[in-house]
């Protein structure tokens, strides 16, 4: 049970989601037309937005579950939440920033663990510096370093490189392919960007926007879409990349 | 500086920075709620902390002695807790009571939109790498709003300093107790004297003016 799996309906102010999927410890890519309900998804994945209804479980912990009374609080979830806006303290240098989440450490062990994890994503050089002073891939990668420092139960990522360059999105792609490896936790990034989806995801989860849901490899999706509002949602996306 | 106007003149900053204290401690707390919490009420607590700002200084005064006053509601609790009521009316505690309510409304609307401006997905983000309200508040809320309360806290000082006629009612005009500047300067108006008046009068403005200037450029920096 290392993976992730949400069964909830959730309602906000003119809009019903009604979801149920699970991923194993692997990197799932929740795709869709935006406004189908991704982002809501994961913010209450976060624990950012409470269900109606419902049950969710993140790496064998129950962090919501109506039946049981169990709404577990953002502070307590332990997941690593990066968005497109990266959310930097603007008043801290970058590795403060990346400490900030390791209160729970003893203080001496905090920097370390701060500029290690800095290391791994090839921003050491970058720890003095204030987060007004970096490109947007550069904060993306301190956004990143700052959710893995607290070793997360889950790493959910909203699309998080929709505000960078093209070059810098496709180097950014292979930094979170490579930190899941490393770090070993699922991930669950959202994006309307089918070849983002196509080539990043171990599994896919497609919103069809009817709400109906589809989960199996890119492969499984693209040979068998389980229905004409999946198969138009993958088909046009691919003529809009390729046309 | 004539030698009978450095009492008012001290206890006029004594005053005022006690106030400001008081608005400090009560104040930044109020609006951080304002700013960051839904609760029911909100509004009319809103109400009541700007209503003093509206109302003329006189009748937050006349409120004042119905709460403080000997026959108040807080000498009624006392008498009936303790068996007898604190004086606390025409004593410089009564000044600082008085001017602290005044002053209170511009800490509260400056601190509040500080508060509001500091972008709420920082909250959210310091709330997922685990820290609770108080961590965020402290660490990270207060810090990026800093400018914003320190404005709102300067122009409290003014105002209490300048408190005039809340202050009257509740803590009278006795000379070597409690007479402030602003009490001060009602009184060398009403003898005719001139000369001293008018030496209040440079001293006040200079200082208003300088609390303005400050506060409008920690204003300025909080809007980058």
């Amino acid at each position: 049970m290392s993976g992730i799996s949400v069964d909830m309906r959730l309602e906000v102010p003119g809009f019903a989601l009604d979801v149920d999927w699970r991923v194993g410890n692997e990197l799932a890519v929740l795709f869709g037309y935006s406004g189908s309900g991704k982002s809501l998804t994961l913010r209450a994945l976060a624990g950012l937005v409470r269900p109606g209804f419902g049950r969710i479980e993140i790496a064998g912990e129950t962090l919501y579950d109506s039946s049981r009374r169990i709404h577990v609080k953002p502070k307590r979830r332990k997941v690593g939440y990066v968005a497109q806006d990266p959310a930097l303290f603007p008043h801290l240098s970058v590795v403060r920033n990346v400490e900030y989440g390791l209160h729970e450490h003893p203080r001496r062990e905090r920097r370390e663990r701060a500029l290690e994890t800095l290391e791994a994503l090839g921003i050491a050089n970058l720890a003095e510096r204030r987060p007004g002073t970096l490109s947007g891939g550069q904060r993306q990668r301190v956004a990143l370093a700052r959710a893995l420092a607290r070793e997360p139960r889950a790493l959910l990522l909203d699309e998080p490189f929709s505000a960078v360059d093209n070059p810098v999105r496709q180097e950014m792609r292979e930094v979170v392919r490579d930190v899941r490896e490393r770090f070993g936790v699922p991930v669950v990034l959202v994006t309307h960007d089918m070849y983002e989806a196509y080539t990043m995801a171990d599994r896919m989860v497609v919103y069809s926007g009817t709400g109906e849901i589809q989960v199996g490899t890119p492969c499984e999706i693209f040979s068998r879409p389980k229905s004409p509002e999946i198969e138009a949602l993958i088909t046009a996306e691919r003529l809009w990349v390729t046309g | 500086m004539p030698a009978d106007l450095t009492f008012p003149l001290r206890l006029s900053f004594q005053v005022a920075a006690t106030a400001t204290l008081l608005v400090a401690i009560v104040g930044v707390p109020l609006a951080y709620l304002l700013a960051r919490r839904e609760f029911r009420g909100k509004e009319i607590v809103d109400l009541l902390v700007t209503l003093p700002m509206v109302l003329p200084p006189v009748v937050v005064g006349y409120y004042l002695l119905m709460v403080i006053g000997r026959n108040g509601l807080l000498g009624a609790v006392s008498t009936r807790l303790f068996g007898h009521a604190p004086q606390l009316t025409f004593t410089w505690g009564a000044a600082v009571i008085a001017s602290a309510i005044v002053a209170l409304p511009l800490t509260v609307k400056t601190a509040r939109s500080a508060i509001e401006a500091v972008d709420p997905r920082l909250a959210n983000a310091s709330h997922l790498l685990g820290r609770g309200e108080l961590a965020t508040a402290a660490l990270v809320v207060l810090p990026l709003a800093w400018r914003g309360i320190l404005a709102g806290l300067t122009l409290s000082f003014a105002r209490a300093l300048g408190e005039f006629g809340a202050t009257i009612v509740v803590a009278g005009n006795i000379p070597g107790r409690t007479n402030t500047m602003p009490l001060e300067l009602y009184n060398l108006i009403t003898f005719g004297d001139w000369g001293k008046a008018t030496a209040v009068v440079v001293v006040f403005t200079t200082l208003s003016a300088a609390v303005l200037f400050g506060a409008s450029r920690l204003g300025r920096a909080v809007r980058p």
